[in-house]
């Protein structure tokens, strides 16, 4: 059994509205406002922002797993290394090992060079221009 | 429907451009939802952007079982829902039916801001002051023209309380307004 308003706003909806009572009349205007946009103000470059915002999340995912590549890398690279000497008894202390040992600071200086690269493709060069 | 999986598999080579026609396509069902749930006019487009974000990291999940833009709607909603409940409004806490009716329209706050305004605004201001989910599903059927299934599977509520609701929210502002004609009448 269905209540006055319910057969009101159903003849409303319907398209049914001749009566000029406060009620229909009421529900006429609810029905009219209900179909109004809510205010809301997107702005007009909306779609780039989202987007750059992509862009950035993904750059920095990249780089996440580029770490964890490098890191995986030197972990392995460190237990080979250490298995190896232990197996073969390896002392550092001849031929070109002895050679290099005479220019640690050569050493250093290519470490902090390849350093330096990365900080330079990491931070300075840039990977896509915003939109 | 093939349209939606056309650009959606055209997103998920990588381009950027068919992304951007989505955000287009959709921008305005997602202000909809947000703008009418969310009050804050400075978190609206941040919502918005969280949507499509959201939307993007998600895409591959998308099962063409539904409308695309059901499904963004979903998504809509759902961010919409977490942020007011992050802001600790209430959100369902109406009581009895009858109580919360009588509540809502013997509320008579910032009436006189509306004196010089018609009557439609003052409906969409009293939209404003429904309940949350009354909101949400009078927006979905009204605005985004969205069937009581589609609101269902949006809200995840029965279509019956999808119903209930939308009765519930029109039959509210049809009471506030005739008492607001009828005090306009009697002055």
């Amino acid at each position: 059994m269905k209540t006055p308003d319910e057969k009101l706003q159903e003849s409303i909806e319907q398209g049914m509205f001749e009566s000029s009572d406060l009620d229909s009349q009421a529900y006429h205007i609810v029905f009219g406002a209900a179909k109004k946009e809510p205010l809301v103000h997107l702005s007009p470059q909306f779609s780039n922002k989202v987007i750059n915002q992509i862009i950035e999340i993904e750059e920095k995912r990249a780089s996440q797993k580029d770490f964890i590549w490098l890191g995986l890398g030197v972990f392995v690279l460190t237990i080979t290394a250490l298995v190896t000497i232990f197996l073969t008894g390896f002392k550092p202390d001849s031929g070109a090992f002895k050679f290099v040992g005479n220019y640690g600071g050569l050493l250093v200086f290519a470490a902090l060079l390849i350093g330096l690269f990365h900080w330079v493709e990491k931070k300075v060069l840039p990977r896509h221009r915003p939109i | 429907m093939t349209e939606d999986v056309a650009l959606i598999s055209k997103v998920l080579e990588g381009d950027m451009e068919s992304f951007r026609q989505l955000i287009k396509q959709h921008e305005r069902l997602v202000a909809h939802m947000v703008g009418r749930l969310v009050k804050n006019a400075e978190d609206q487009e941040e919502i918005c952007q969280d949507v499509f974000l959201k939307v993007y990291d998600k895409l591959r999940e998308f099962n063409a079982r539904s409308k695309l833009s059901t499904w963004i709607a979903t998504i809509a909603y759902r961010h919409a829902i977490n942020h007011i409940r992050k802001k600790q409004i209430a959100i369902s806490e109406y009581g009895e039916w009858e109580d919360f009716k009588e509540r809502f329209i013997a509320n008579d706050n910032l009436e006189e801001e509306l004196a010089e305004k018609d009557l439609e605004e003052h409906v969409l201001f009293y939209i404003d002051q429904l309940p949350v989910h009354y909101r949400a599903v009078l927006t979905m059927y009204h605005v985004d023209g969205m069937s009581y299934q589609e609101i269902g599977k949006i809200t995840a509520m029965p279509e019956g309380t999808v119903k209930n609701y939308l009765f519930r929210a029109r039959n509210l502002l049809k009471e506030k307004l005739k008492k607001y004609l009828g005090t306009e009448e009697l002055r």
